[in-house]
């Protein structure tokens, strides 16, 4: 029986209830916030459709070395297809922080099911090609568990490809202003020892530590 | 001196600084070739110069003012530098890659693509870092959606240097079909933008762009400045 989104939304949120979680479009973050409700470190990209892992990779590089932890981009297939660039990035830069939870159910759900490309592609082998530290496939229970705990824990950058079903709970349009998410978000990580905001005129680099790509 | 454009009045005109005592020659020579489109045709049309005398004087301009790019970006101090290929840019370019901009401290790094930027750059704004995207306006085309769909409704500040391509130097023949137009596609899309050209002393070019990052800062959303490195 092939896991569904909802059941995976549920699990990653209970895995990574402290960490930036990055939640692509759609159904999905619709999915998230019925399940598990609005998280204050929950990040819902609302429409800029395949650069979820894009944004999460900046915040995994701006992160690095400031907070302990992860960030975690959950994306889906049709979306990272829109944006597969980023693998090559991800991969030069090799932030050990960033973990991509990519939930594969081989079609554009929330546009109708149109097929993505994604069927026929070995998406662990790109990322391992270019140059990311690790991957995996997972399409069972047991697997998603061990996956969800390898992810807390193993050098990323890492991609866990987790094979879904179309299956969709019933949700609500989430229609909350783009403006209030992103403050909610920079709220939340700014007592867990985000850098913070910069001001004019300071010298920038508010941790001191080095960032190598 | 020509004035800045009008659209940009609150940048370019807004405590603009005499000329500086220690202008080098360079700027100066610099400033007065590039003095005008208008102007720079007319000597063109009259001076007879050898093709290579003219290259020349394009080459000091490019020089300088590709300079003064490097010191404005400096003045930024960012921590996270992200470019994309442009052979105008190259001398910036190799100032933050390979030359004294390449610190410690400082991630210097390519983008496959403008959209792609615009995705890790508010990422890093919204953990607080201070980065820089530096790219050709041709590239504008690619980043819209993402621009439009990500930090500007999410008012996240977002700075970007964007060279000019297609005006009087451009050696392309394709390049202008795109780049006459990134004003009024910028206008159209609502992105706010500034422009430093022969209009704008050069003394001022580095203070600008300072204070158009600033002002990305002030009102929480992109800001570009688009900077002639061509001689126009």
């Amino acid at each position: 029986m092939a896991l569904t989104r909802a059941d995976v939304l549920r699990r990653i949120d209970a895995a990574f209830p402290a960490d930036p979680v990055v939640l692509t479009l759609g159904g999905t973050a619709r999915e998230m916030i019925a399940v598990a409700g609005r998280r204050p470190n929950h990040l819902v990209n609302l429409d800029a459709m395949g650069q979820t892992v894009g944004v999460a990779l900046g915040l995994a590089l701006g992160l690095r070395g400031a907070r302990g932890g992860r960030v975690v981009a959950v994306e889906g297939d049709g979306s990272l297809l829109m944006g597969l660039s980023v693998l090559g990035t991800a991969g030069h830069l090799k932030p050990d922080n960033l973990v991509v939870l990519l939930l594969d159910n081989g079609v554009y759900l929330a546009t109708g099911g149109q097929p993505t490309a994604a069927a026929g592609a070995d998406l662990v082998g790109m990322t391992l090609a270019c140059g990311w530290a690790a991957g995996r496939d997972v399409r069972t229970e047991e697997e998603l568990a061990a996956a969800l705990d390898w992810a807390r824990e193993a050098p990323g950058p890492l991609l866990v490809r987790i094979h879904v079903g179309t299956a969709q709970i019933r949700t609500d349009y989430f229609l909350e202003d783009p403006a209030i998410l992103a403050e909610d978000f920079r709220r939340w990580l700014r007592p867990t020892g985000g850098p913070g905001r910069v001001a004019e005129g300071d010298s920038g680099h508010m941790n001191g530590e080095a960032v190598t790509p | 001196m020509a004035e800045a454009p009008d659209r940009d009045g609150g940048a370019a005109r807004d405590g603009r600084p005499g000329p500086a005592p220690d202008q080098t020659a360079a700027w100066a020579e610099a400033d007065r070739l590039a003095a005008g489109r208008a102007g720079e045709a007319g000597r063109l049309a009259a001076s007879g110069g050898s093709a290579s005398t003219e290259a020349a004087r394009l080459a000091a301009i490019h020089a300088a003012r590709s300079e003064a790019v490097i010191e404005g970006i400096e003045g930024i101090d960012p921590d996270f530098v992200l470019h994309l290929a442009s052979s105008t840019l190259s001398v910036v370019l190799d100032h933050f890659i390979s030359g004294p901009g390449a610190r410690e401290g400082r991630a210097v790094f390519a983008m496959p693509r403008e959209e792609e930027g615009v995705a890790i750059t508010s990422g890093l704004e919204l953990a607080g870092r201070r980065p820089v995207m530096v790219f050709q306006d041709n590239g504008i085309g690619n980043l819209l959606t993402v621009l439009l769909t990500f930090p500007q409704p999410y008012h996240v500040p977002l700075y970007g240097v964007v060279s000019r391509r297609g005006g009087l130097g451009e050696y392309n023949s394709m390049i202008h079909t795109f780049s006459e137009r990134v004003e009024a596609i910028l206008d159209a899309a609502g992105v706010r933008w500034f422009q430093l050209d022969a209009r704008t002393p050069l003394e001022a070019w580095a203070p600008e762009i300072k204070r158009a990052w600033t002002y990305s800062r002030t009102t929480h959303r992109p800001v570009f400045t688009l900077v002639n490195l061509m001689g126009g």
